[in-house]
C-alpha cells in the first residue's frame, strides 16, 4: 500500500506474527505449531475505515486481537501514532473491541450507566472517572438519558449495540489517537439495527476523527464502510485496495 | 398443501399476555419456497413452532392450520408425532446446539429414520449414509465424525439431511444460513433449492436477510411484530415493495459493490426506533410510531390486508378492507 503522504500513518504494523502452541488432540501430548498470522504488514491512517476480509480462520481475528493488545504477538512491530502498542502495553487506551454480538458482551444484571463506568474502574483513573458524563456518552451514541437507570437486559437490540459502542468509547483516552474495531459486530444484526448503526459509525467518524478496523466476511459492508480492503487467507494478506 | 388460517400465538408471561403472532393467514402450495422475512421478535420462529405445536406450554394457540387434509391445532400428539419430522421437517437455527455432541453425526441421521420406520439398524444407517452423500458429505471419516469436528457449514448440511431423510413434504427452514460466511450460504441456498426441487416438497424460509431469499424463494411474506404486513411474489415483494416497513427494511440492504469503491455519502436511509413491546402493542397499525407515510387513521385501527395487484398489503395507504 502506498503511504498517504499528507497525513502520518496513525497505525502501522510491520511483520506481525502469531503462532498458537496446541495440543493435537485432548488426550495426547505432542504440541503442533498453528501459524495464525504469518507476516502482515498494514498501514492505516488517522480517520480511515480499513476492512478486513477473509474466509473463517484466515487469520482476520487474530490481527485484530494482537492491535488491541487482547493477545501477544509472537513477533512484529505495531506502532500507534509513533509509540510501540506491544513493549508498552497501552493499547486498551487507544484501541478498543466492539464484538460480534455487541449484546452478548454486556453483563444483564448492569446498570446502563455501570456498564459505561466499568472500563473506566478496570484502569483506576480517577482523573478520567471524574471528567466522565455518562449523559454525554448516551447522547453521543445516540441514546436517550433516560436509559441511564436501566438495567441492560431491558433494552432493544438496536439499543444493546448503541451502547455497546458508547462503552468502547467510554474506555478510550479522549486524548490522542482513537482505534475501534469492529470485529464481526454489524453482521449477525437486523437490517435496520445495522443501518441505524452504520449512521452512527459514520457519524462518529466525522465528528471525532475515529479510525476503524472493520472484520467481517461480507464484501458488500466492506466496499460500503471502508476506504481500503485488506484480503486475508492463510495468515497473510493476498490482496488489498480500495475495493476488491 | 398447507392452508393457515387465522392463526394466533399468545404467550402468558405473569399477569401480561403477549401476543407474538397475530391473525396469520397464508398457503403454501406443493413445490413452493415461500421466504418468511422479518426481523429478529418479529414472530417468525414462534410461528413456525407454533405451526408443528412445539411451543412451551406458556404459550396459547389459536386459529386453524390444515396440513394435507389433518388439521394440525386440533390433532393428537401421536399424529402430530408422524407428521414431524417425516412429513414437515424442520431444520433448526442453531447447528451447534440442535445436535448431540456425543454421537456420530451418521448415527443422528439414521435416528430419524428409525423413529419413523419400521427398518432394521442396518438399512436406516444406509439411507442416513445416502443422504449424507445427498446433501455434499460424501466421505466415511465425516460420517462417523461428531459434530464438533465439522465446520458451520457441514453441521448444517447435516441438519439439513436430517430434515429431508424422510422424504418430507414441507421443510421449514429456521435462518438455515445464519452462522456462516458469504461462501457456505451461497451453497447452502444452492443446495436446498435442489433437494426440494428433487423430492418435490415445499420450503418454508425463516430469515432476517432479503438477499436471500432474492436467491431462492417464489414467494415471500414479511412479518413486522407477529403480523404479515406484506406478500406476494417475490420479485414484486422485493423489487416493487409496497409496505413503508419493506420499502423501509430494503433501502437498509448494501448493494453488492461493484468496484466503485465507498459511497460518498455512507448513512442509509434507516428506520428510526424498534420494534414494539408486544406487551404493549399500539391499538393501531404496529409500524405506525416508525412510519414516514403515516396518515391520521393508522393510529386508531389496526389495517386488515388487501389486495393491491397480486400482493397482500396490510396498510392504509393501500386502502380499507370493505
Amino acid at each position: 500500500m502506498d503511504v498517504v503522504n499528507s497525513a502520518p500513518p496513525s497505525l502501522s504494523v510491520r511483520g506481525l506474527t502469531k503462532t498458537y502452541h496446541t495440543q493435537r488432540s485432548l488426550l495426547s501430548r505432542k504440541r503442533i505449531e498453528v501459524h495464525a498470522v504469518r507476516g502482515v504488514d498494514l498501514e492505516l491512517p488517522a480517520g480511515n475505515t480499513l476492512a478486513i476480509v477473509g474466509a473463517s480462520g484466515s487469520g482476520k481475528s487474530t490481527v485484530a486481537r494482537c492491535i488491541a493488545g487482547l493477545l501477544q504477538p509472537t513477533s512484529g512491530e505495531i506502532w500507534l501514532a509513533g509509540r510501540s502498542l506491544v513493549s508498552e502495553g497501552a493499547a486498551h487506551r487507544h484501541v478498543q473491541f466492539v464484538f460480534q454480538d455487541p449484546g452478548a458482551s454486556l453483563n444483564p444484571r448492569f446498570t446502563v450507566a455501570d456498564a459505561l463506568l466499568e472500563p473506566l474502574m478496570a484502569v483506576r483513573s480517577s482523573s478520567r472517572l471524574s471528567r466522565f458524563s455518562v449523559a454525554e456518552a448516551l447522547q453521543q451514541a445516540g441514546l436517550p438519558a433516560t436509559v441511564a437507570t436501566r438495567l441492560t437486559s431491558q433494552l432493544s437490540g438496536g439499543q444493546k449495540a448503541r451502547l455497546a459502542v458508547a462503552r468502547a468509547l467510554a474506555a478510550l483516552d479522549a486524548s490522542g489517537p482513537a482505534i475501534l474495531i469492529l470485529d464481526e459486530s454489524l453482521s449477525s444484526m437486523d437490517l435496520s439495527v445495522r443501518a441505524q448503526m452504520i449512521n452512527l459509525l459514520v457519524d462518529l467518524q466525522e465528528r471525532r476523527g475515529l479510525t476503524y478496523i472493520l472484520i467481517t466476511h461480507d464484501a458488500s459492508l466492506a466496499a460500503h464502510m471502508a476506504d481500503e480492503i485488506a484480503v486475508m487467507a492463510e495468515g497473510v494478506i493476498v490482496k488489498r485496495g480500495p475495493h476488491v | 398443501m398447507l392452508r393457515v388460517d387465522d392463526l394466533g400465538v399468545t404467550y402468558r408471561a405473569g399477569k401480561s399476555d403477549l401476543p407474538v403472532a397475530r391473525n396469520l393467514s397464508f398457503e403454501i402450495y406443493p413445490g413452493e419456497v415461500v421466504g418468511l422475512l422479518g426481523e429478529s421478535g418479529s414472530g417468525k420462529t414462534t410461528t413456525a413452532l407454533g405451526l408443528l405445536k412445539l411451543l412451551p406450554m406458556s404459550a396459547a394457540l389459536k386459529g386453524h392450520a390444515r396440513f394435507r387434509g389433518v388439521e394440525l391445532m386440533e390433532a393428537s400428539e401421536a399424529t402430530l408425532q408422524r407428521i414431524r419430522g417425516a412429513q414437515i421437517s424442520f431444520v433448526p437455527q442453531e447447528p451447534l446446539l440442535s445436535l448431540n455432541p456425543v454421537i456420530r453425526v451418521i448415527d443422528q441421521v439414521s435416528a430419524v429414520v428409525r423413529a419413523h420406520t419400521r427398518l432394521t439398524g442396518g438399512e436406516c444407517r444406509q439411507k442416513a449414509r445416502a443422504v449424507l452423500e445427498q446433501v455434499g458429505l460424501d466421505t466415511e471419516r465425516l460420517h462417523r465424525s461428531y459434530p464438533h469436528q465439522l465446520s458451520g457449514g457441514q453441521r448444517q448440511r447435516v441438519l439439513i439431511a436430517q430434515a429431508i431423510v424422510c422424504r418430507p413434504s414441507l421443510v421449514i427452514a429456521d435462518e438455515p444460513t445464519g452462522s456462516l460466511d458469504a461462501e457456505s450460504e451461497q451453497a447452502i441456498l444452492v443446495l436446498l433449492r435442489s433437494l426440494v426441487d428433487q423430492l418435490g416438497a415445499s420450503l418454508m424460509l425463516i430469515t432476517h436477510d432479503p438477499r436471500i431469499l432474492a436467491a431462492i424463494a417464489d414467494r415471500v411474506m414479511v412479518m413486522y411484530a407477529g403480523k404479515i404486513v406484506e406478500s406476494g411474489r417475490r420479485a414484486e415483494v422485493l423489487e416493487a415493495p409496497l409496505h413503508p416497513y419493506t420499502r423501509g427494511l430494503l433501502q437498509c440492504v448494501l448493494d453488492k459493490p461493484e468496484g466503485g469503491g465507498k459511497p460518498r455519502d455512507r448513512h442509509l436511509p434507516a428506520i428510526e426506533g424498534g420494534l414494539p413491546d408486544f406487551g404493549e402493542i399500539p391499538p393501531g397499525c404496529p409500524f405506525e410510531p416508525r412510519c414516514h407515510d403515516r396518515l391520521p387513521c393508522c393510529r386508531e385501527a389496526e389495517p386488515a390486508a388487501v389486495l393491491s395487484g397480486s400482493q397482500q398489503i396490510a396498510c392504509f395507504l393501500y386502502g380499507r378492507r370493505q
